[in-house]
């Protein structure tokens, strides 16, 4: 197992490395100049050269890249080509809040789809099964920036219950904390809650038509204990293999949210700094999320030996 | 001994979402509509479109977005007032040559900067030798290649000499937009770097940064030490960058943001509705127009061509289509802003009016026909909308057929500097004078002449009035120039902006300024 796991972390080190290094080719591939952004219209060529040589920006790719790539492995991502700040110190400031909202948005969805499913697939073809039905194409079909605004409007201007933009850390106090992450949480957590919902449901109902669960009903079983016990164990599977590949997207996904809310999060780092053509940002950003996606698949593989004692690695 | 208490775990959790649903119905019941950022009786906490405040180094400081807020941190040696007239900033008096090649200021004393130094003559050299400098990357050196040589004559004295007569050379160095002297500390420049400089940069001016959180906010604090005794009034200003527009408007709406640089003209409206809001409106000193590209499109060459473009335009159903009619239609380069040279057309017969028999005679004319052209927009602070309402207008008018052209900003800027462009929708920002408005854009060599535009008689009239030191001649030199200009035709001019400011009743003081510099030294919350 400790070798197995050994392999994977080296192979994540170099699927990062390989992401990283296609992305900073990529960038510099495509038409745009961020010290144009900087300079504006009333750039001289002179300036232009000259910034583009503070800035590094000035050499060959491949020179360029041992320079970015020395650096890197010194811990130092550079600073941001348009802020002037470190990118470091942007991510560490972007990264805890697409965390938390990502965090919140799959709590959130999971207390809502988790047994909307099972009752689904428990109660097919009835009212309720019906009713979740609707409401998680509801959640699939409503764009999130539009159900943000929504949201915006009903409980921050009208009610004026929860803030309608920004973010406060943890350190503030929980309460503080997590009135921000409320509207962009659950904003966010709408369509996801709904395939999970889904999945769920089919998932049930093929555990469900098992014949070991025939042999739990007719051993005499309450429904519940089949239902919980015995199906949703194994129906959760495929479900939280989804989870994890949600999640990491979730964490880049919530651009559209962030900036709805006006929330510096990670995708809404990343985006901007991908118009904007601000190099250093975009490949830290990537690094990072590359990272997490790598990491993600990492922990659910983990997981499925814990769910399910029959795989094992060796 | 007792039994210790049992509790089942049904009744633990009915306990617990009892609880949970007190606390929560508590905290809803105490809850204001308060907001991420601080604010108290002297803090203000304004909103600002755009997606984060960056580049603060005076050196390479651009975008009128930018300037507003930079205005409350640096000093120049003259700001441009609310008429534009210049008035000492850091300069206390001043003294021209008669031929106005000779400048010498007296500089105000005991003034300090944010980090404790003393400003003196040696400061602006600094800053003038570091805007000259090739290094810096500055792109405001060109405003001061007109200047032979600067002289310390004392410790808060220095004499500027220009290579010939420039009568409207104070404008050059307004805080913003001049820019040419900004005086920012040269230890902290030198400690910081020019990079972290950009983030939390040092001057003299009313506000200190206190923290800068790039795209989340920046806190700036008042400067015990400013020069102006009994200013600024407020404690604190956080300035959140908020591009969303929906967001913005519901911001102000609770109260978590009192101010709004640039509220969304969809939403004016809806602003205005609030008894809780004053929108504040005032003519932008800037031009718009449909630029003709004749690097790129032979035809452009003819100026029947371009006249016909020109006065296809229905100005007045761009400005309420285009841009729900917060704008100021025009058929000259001349804003508002600038008062003193400013005419109002439709008081008056332009060459550029709007009278579609004429385009098509004119059109016909030229024998040119059916005409393909591109029409280049960025894609985010581009005139994507203006132009999607421009296309049809003229379509409507001329056998012409436009394709709209979106490009990310950075491409946008890069084919506009490279001449890569047929037409496109933009025009001016900040101009303070009318140096700005034409000599920038419609002389041969001007700076932002991409559009190879060159025609001996508007370069002989825009360099008469830039020669002209008495105001009367001058404004009439002016008006010839901007004659010409409309009849000749280089770009179709379609537009002024008009800058609107969103404030909750609250905000006290808080006066418009034609020039990019929002000052929050004297507001107050009331």
């Amino acid at each position: 197992m400790r070798i197995y796991l050994l392999k994977r972390v080296l192979y994540s080190l170099l699927v990062m490395w390989g992401v990283a290094t296609l992305v900073f080719f990529m960038l510099r591939a495509i038409p745009g100049d961020p010290v144009t952004v900087i300079l504006g219209e009333e750039a001289t060529p002179e300036a232009v050269e000259q910034l583009r040589h503070n800035l590094g920006l000035d050499g060959p790719f491949y020179v360029q890249y041992t320079r970015w790539f020395a650096r890197l492995l010194r811990g130092d991502l550079g600073r941001s080509i348009l802020a002037g700040e470190q990118v470091t110190v942007l991510l560490i400031q972007a990264a805890p809040r697409t965390f938390s909202i990502a965090a919140l948005a799959l709590i959130i969805s999971l207390m809502l789809a988790i047994p909307a499913g099972i009752i689904s697939a428990a109660k097919k073809h009835t009212f309720p099964d019906h009713l979740a039905t609707v409401v998680a194409f509801l959640g699939l079909s409503m764009p999130n920036f539009w159900l943000g605004i929504v949201l915006i409007l009903f409980f921050s201007v009208h009610l004026r219950w929860f803030p309608s933009m920004g973010y406060v850390p943890l350190d503030d106090g929980v309460w503080p904390w997590l009135r921000h992450l409320i509207l962009p949480a659950f904003t966010t957590g709408t369509a996801f809650a709904a395939i999970i919902a889904r999945m769920t449901r089919s998932t049930m109902l093929e555990v469900l038509n098992e014949t070991y669960i025939s042999t739990a009903r007719s051993k005499g079983l309450l429904e519940r204990v089949v239902v919980l016990k015995h199906a949703l164990r194994n129906a959760l599977i495929p479900v939280i293999t989804v989870i994890g590949i949600a999640f990491s997207l979730l964490l880049v996904g919530t651009v559209v949210v962030e900036d709805v809310f006006a929330i510096q999060g990670l995708g809404r780092t990343l985006v901007r700094s991908i118009i904007n053509r601000d190099f250093p940002v975009v490949q830290g950003a990537i690094l990072l999320v590359s990272g997490i996606f790598v990491g993600m698949n990492l922990l659910i593989d983990i997981l499925y030996t814990y769910i399910n004692p029959k795989i094992r690695f060796e | 001994m007792g039994e210790n208490p049992r509790v089942s775990r049904r009744t633990a959790l009915k306990l617990a979402s009892a609880g949970g649903a007190y606390g929560l119905a508590r905290a809803f019941g105490v809850m204001r509509p308060g907001s991420a950022f601080a604010q108290g009786s002297d803090e203000l906490v304004a909103g600002w479109n755009l997606d984060r405040i960056d580049r603060l180094d005076p050196a390479i400081i651009a975008g009128t977005e930018i300037m507003q807020i930079a205005s409350n941190i640096y000093s120049g040696l003259i700001y441009a007032d609310h008429d534009l007239i210049p008035r000492g900033d850091l300069a206390e008096s001043w003294e021209a040559s008669k031929d106005a090649r000779e400048w010498t200021f007296q500089l105000r004393k005991g003034v300090k900067f944010h980090d404790g130094e003393d400003f003196t003559a040696d400061d602006v050299l600094y800053t003038y030798n570091r805007i000259r400098d090739p290094k810096t990357g500055s792109i405001h050196h060109r405003r001061l290649v007109g200047v032979e040589k600067l002289e310390k004559l004392g410790t808060h004295e220095i004499r500027f000499t220009l290579k010939s007569s420039t009568p409207a050379f104070l404008m050059l160095l307004t805080r913003f937009p001049g820019r040419a002297l900004v005086i920012a500390s040269p230890k902290s420049l030198e400690k910081m770097g020019s990079e972290q400089f950009s983030v939390t940069p040092v001057g003299t001016g009313p506000f200190r940064v206190a923290e800068h959180q790039v795209g989340t906010k920046l806190v700036l604090e008042r400067f015990d030490d400013y020069f102006l005794e009994g200013i600024p009034k407020l404690k604190r200003i956080t300035i959140i960058p908020v591009p969303e527009p929906d967001t913005s408007v519901a911001a102000l709406r609770t109260g978590e943001i009192q101010f709004h640089n640039r509220p969304p003209s969809q939403f004016l409206d809806l602003l205005r509705r609030d008894a809780n809001i004053e929108i504040m409106e005032g003519p932008d000193p800037g031009f718009q127009s449909l630029e003709f590209n004749q690097n790129r499109v032979e035809v452009f060459k003819d100026a029947r061509v371009r006249l016909a473009i020109a006065k296809a335009i229905d100005r007045e159903e761009l400005a309420k289509r285009g841009y729900f009619g917060r704008v100021l239609p025009d058929e000259g380069p001349i804003p508002a802003a600038q008062k003193l040279y400013f005419r109002d057309f439709k008081s008056q017969v332009s060459d550029q009016r709007y009278d579609p028999d004429a385009a098509l005679g004119l059109w016909e004319e030229t024998k040119v026909g059916k005409l393909k052209l591109k029409l280049l927009t960025s894609v985010v602070r581009g005139n994507l909308r203006g132009a999607q309402v421009l296309k049809p207008l003229i379509e409507k008018v001329l056998p012409i057929e436009f394709e709209i052209e979106q490009a990310d900003p950075s491409v946008y800027g890069d084919r506009r500097r490279a001449s890569a462009y047929e037409t496109i929708l933009a025009g001016s920002g900040a101009d303070i004078d009318p140096n700005d408005s034409i000599r920038d854009f419609f002389i041969t060599k001007a700076k932002f002449n991409f559009f190879g535009y060159s025609n001996p008689a508007v370069d002989e009239a825009i360099e008469a009035q830039f020669r002209e030191p008495d105001t009367e001649k001058r404004v009439a030199l002016v008006h010839k120039a901007e004659d010409l200009l409309m009849s000749d035709a280089p770009s179709a001019f379609t537009h002024h902006l008009i800058e609107y400011v969103a404030a909750r009743k609250e905000v006290k003081g808080f006066r418009m300024s034609p020039s990019p510099t929002w000052d929050f030294s004297r507001v107050s919350l009331g």
